[in-house]
Order: C-alpha cells, then structure tokens, then sequence
C-alpha cells in the first residue's frame, strides 16, 4: 500500500514537473514571435517615415539626387526582405537602409534651413527612435532566442523539446558598431 | 558572449528574490506571536489585566489582543500588496507625465520596456531639483518610475538611460517585490515592539515600586526579547533591500545600455545632491531610491530600533558602485 502511495506521488511529481517545463518552453517561444512582431511594426514604421523624409529634404536640396535614390532603393529592398520572411535577409536589408538614412542626414548638415525645419527635426527624431526601438527588440528577441535554444538543448527539457517540436532559433547579429546609433545633436 | 553569463546572473536573483519572499512570509507570523506574548507579559507583569498568576494573565492578554492586531497587520499587508504602489506614489507626490511633456524620456522607457519585454511602465516626475530615481509596482507589468525634475535636466541622455536601466533591473529582479514585503512587515514588528518598549518605560516610572517584583527578572528578560526581535526585523530588512541588489541593478543597467561609464558618471552626479525635501521622514520610499534622498539630521532623529536598522545602511557607497561599473566598461 505505501509503495502504491510513493509510486502515485512520483507520478504526480513527474506529472507537474513535465506540465510546467513544456509550458516553460511555450512562454519563452511565444515572447520570441511577439519580439520578431515587435521589431517589424518598428520597421515598418520606419519604412512609413521615409518618404515624407524625402519629401521633405527635396523641398530644400533638391539637386542631392543621389543620395534620395539610394535611400529609396535600400527602402525598396528591405521591405522585399522583410516580406521574404528570411531574417538574415532582412536584417542585412535593414542595415543597409540605415547606412543610406544617415546619409541623408549627413547632407542635411549641409543645409542650415532644413535643420531648422520642425517637419525635418520631428522625422529625424522619430526615425532615430524606431532606430533605437528596432535595436532594442532585436536585444530582446535575441534574449529570448537564448533562453529557447538553452532549454531545446539542456537536460532533461530537451526531452520534452524533441517531442513536442520545440526546435533552435535563430540569432540576430548585433554588430559592434551597430550599437552606435547615429547620435544626431540638434 | 558576454550576455548569457550576465542574464544568467539575473535569473539567480530572480529565483533568489522569490525564496526570501517566500522565507519573509515564513517568519512574519512567527515574529509577530512572539511579540504579542512578550507584550502581554510584560503589561501582565505589570499588573494590567488583573486575576490570576502573570502567565495565566499574560495568556488571557494575549488571546484578547492579539486577533485584533493579526487582523489589522493582515489587512495592512493586503492593501500594501494591492495599493503599496499608488500609496508610494501619492505619498512621494509625484506626477503621472504623458508621452508629449517629457518626449525623450518617455522614449527612453519604452526602449527599456522593449528590451525588457515587460509592459512600459507609468512614468512619474517629483517637482525637485536634487537627482532621484525610483521604481515601484508589485509585478514586472505593473511597475511605474518615478524621476525628480533634476536628473531630467542635469543628466546626459545616455546618462538618463543609464539611471532608468537601473530601475528597470529592479523591476524586472522583482526587488521592489521583496522590498515592499520587508519594509511592511518589520515596520508592524517594529511599530509593535517601539509600543511595547515605550509603555514599559511609562509604566515602568509610574508602578516601579509596587509587589511583583519576583517576575523582575523575567520581565528584564522578556523585555530583551522584545528588543532582540526589534534587532531580527533588521536584519530581515538587511535581508530584503540587501546591498547587493543595488550592485546587481548596476550591472543589469550595464548589460541593457552597454554603457557602464553613464551609469557611473550619473551616480556621481546624483551623489552629489540626492536629497529630496518631500520624502522627508519617508524611510520606506528612501529604501526604494537609486540614492539615499533623507537629510542626515533625519537619520539620527529616528527612534532607536530605526537606529539600529541604519547600522545596516541599505545604500551602499557611491564610490564602490562607481568603482564596480567603471570595472565593467
């Protein structure tokens, strides 16, 4: 009779642990896509601010033809990539964008009127922000990524990772220098 | 890779923050029939109650108090895990912003938030020039950071950052949990024992020189309980706002902004002046601040088991905080 208790109680035991260990493991997934989901209505939004950005700094340099093509291009690009699903894909498209975005702002610096546009001051300050914000998520998604593929390969969540589907995800690569921001002083 | 060792450090103090609330609520009630039997002898002793022997008085005294204070200090508990947040909030008179008065802070958060993965909490600003920071909330989604009008103006955006990082660790540790938790509790055992020390005293002038002098050395003894419990309540607040979790909120700061030397150069600067006027005598919300905002004066003015609590100062010194950040970058 006490064996059938101790035996029933392991069950139990075993039971919760395997409950919450699988829920564990479904928490941290599902932080992960509300993170990847975070960092694209952050590019999207800066996909958004770009052509008023051009607009606007047309309005005073006009003949900088090169520059506004390569930011439209580059935007061009990396909605495709975004759309394409593939995050390496993507997140070199979004690198690119923002090599051509500060461009632009360093051709402002050339054009004492357009830095005293508030129109041109606001975009400039919403896109730095997505800036930040897509860094960030991207910080946390990799976090989370972290926390998944730890739990995918350790014992004895493993177990429970190979059989319910559970696979590695993939990092975002931060780069050394991405962390520098264009810090633009108006 | 720097990062996973560092997070892994801070899902050490998450699981270390739930075991000493868990131990906290443990040793709460132990504490607190203690003190209430101790009372009740030393009021017995003194011939309060009437009938009987001291024991059998002390015992009736203590069954016709003691539901009425265990009630009390559960309702207290209640209503600080509940409403510890917005009665901090009001108490420290500062004001809810929106997101269009203070744009760059308000911005500042929510890329914390984002990097934390927790909801952005409520920003607030104290209306006092001397540099400040706290956070508060009993959940990581229901956390709000309050801010003195100061720091807003005489810190760096990076360093801004830097300081709110510092809050955002404590939320995400859930510190301010175990915080609110320690400071409820060892303020009901201290209020307690201050009540009981003082009455002794009181009546200890008046009645001296009546009989029961044969329960002297027992009330000596259980009046060295009393203050010995006093003594544990600090220890236990020692235990919750532990010196460590400031240094531990540090480095959190580090690894969400990369930038250790802002943190430092703002704590320099906060050292410089953290002395805010209306956290006057609010020792509780003075716990939760990145500095300690209480005037000196203040500190010696308080009664002499709050005293005793200062010998574990819960602020650690600016310099080896700095030293430690400085390390990192």
């Amino acid at each position: 009779m006490t064996l059938l208790y101790v035996l029933i109680g392991l069950v139990v035991i075993v039971g919760l642990w395997l409950v919450m260990a699988y829920n564990g493991l479904v928490t941290v997934r599902n932080r992960m896509h509300e993170a990847l989901s975070d960092i694209g209505v952050q590019q999207k939004r800066r996909w958004d601010l770009i052509p008023n950005l051009i607009e606007t700094v047309k309005g005073y340099a006009a003949h900088e033809k090169g520059v506004f093509e390569k930011v439209t291009e580059a935007r061009t690009q990396a909605i495709a990539a975004g759309q394409s699903g593939s995050l390496a894909a993507s997140q070199g498209a979004e690198n690119v964008l923002s090599g051509a975005l500060k461009s632009v702002f360093a051709v402002a610096e050339a054009y004492p009127d357009l830095k005293a546009n508030q129109n041109f001051l606001q975009l400039q300050q919403q896109l730095v922000d997505a800036e930040d914000k897509i860094q960030a998520a991207r910080r946390f998604y990799n976090q989370m990524v972290q926390e998944l593929n730890t739990k995918v390969e350790q014992f004895p969540t493993n177990l429970i990772a190979q059989n319910f589907g559970f696979t590695k995800a993939e990092f975002f690569q931060v780069e050394a220098g991405e962390t520098a921001v264009p810090k633009v002083s108006f | 890779m720097a990062e996973p060792q560092f997070s892994q450090t801070f899902y050490d103090a998450k699981s270390k923050n739930r075991w000493r609330t868990a131990a906290l609520f443990a040793l709460f009630p132990a504490m607190l029939l203690c003190i209430l039997y101790l009372g009740s002898f030393i009021a017995a002793a003194y011939g309060v109650a009437g009938e009987g022997d001291a024991v059998t008085q002390s015992v009736d005294l203590f069954f016709r108090f003691s539901p009425w204070v265990i009630a009390g200090s559960t309702l207290w508990m209640i209503a600080m895990i509940f409403g510890g947040k917005n009665m901090i909030l009001s108490l420290s008179q500062a004001k809810p912003i929106e997101k269009a008065q203070a744009p760059e802070l308000y911005r500042l958060v929510e890329n914390l938030a984002i990097r934390t993965g927790i909801k952005t909490p409520q920003v607030y600003i104290m209306e006092d020039e001397s540099l400040n920071a706290f956070a508060t909330g009993f959940s990581p989604n229901k956390a709000a950071v309050t801010v003195t009008r100061g720091l807003l103006n005489k810190l760096t955006p990076a360093e801004l950052e830097g300081v709110l990082a510092h809050e955002f660790g404590h939320i995400i540790n859930r510190d301010i949990r175990v915080m609110l938790v320690a400071i409820t509790m060892v303020g009901i055992i201290q209020l307690l024992a201050d009540m009981i020390l003082r009455s002794f005293w009181y009546m200890g002038h008046g009645r001296r020189s009546n009989d029961r002098e044969s329960n002297g050395g027992l009330v000596v003894l259980a009046i060295i309980l009393v203050w010995v419990i006093g003594f544990v309540g600090a220890i236990l607040v020692q235990l919750g706002i532990s010196r460590k979790r400031e240094f531990l909120a540090d480095a959190e700061s580090a690894y969400l902004t990369r930038n250790p030397s802002a943190l430092a150069s703002a704590l320099e600067k906060i050292a410089g002046d953290p002395r805010v006027e209306q956290l006057d005598g609010k020792r509780s919300i003075a716990q939760l601040c990145i500095a300690d905002p209480l005037e000196d004066k203040e500190k010696n003015r308080a009664s002499f088991l709050e005293t005793m609590q200062g010998l574990f100062s819960t602020h650690p010194a600016t310099k080896k905080r700095v030293e430690e950040l400085r390390r990192m970058g």
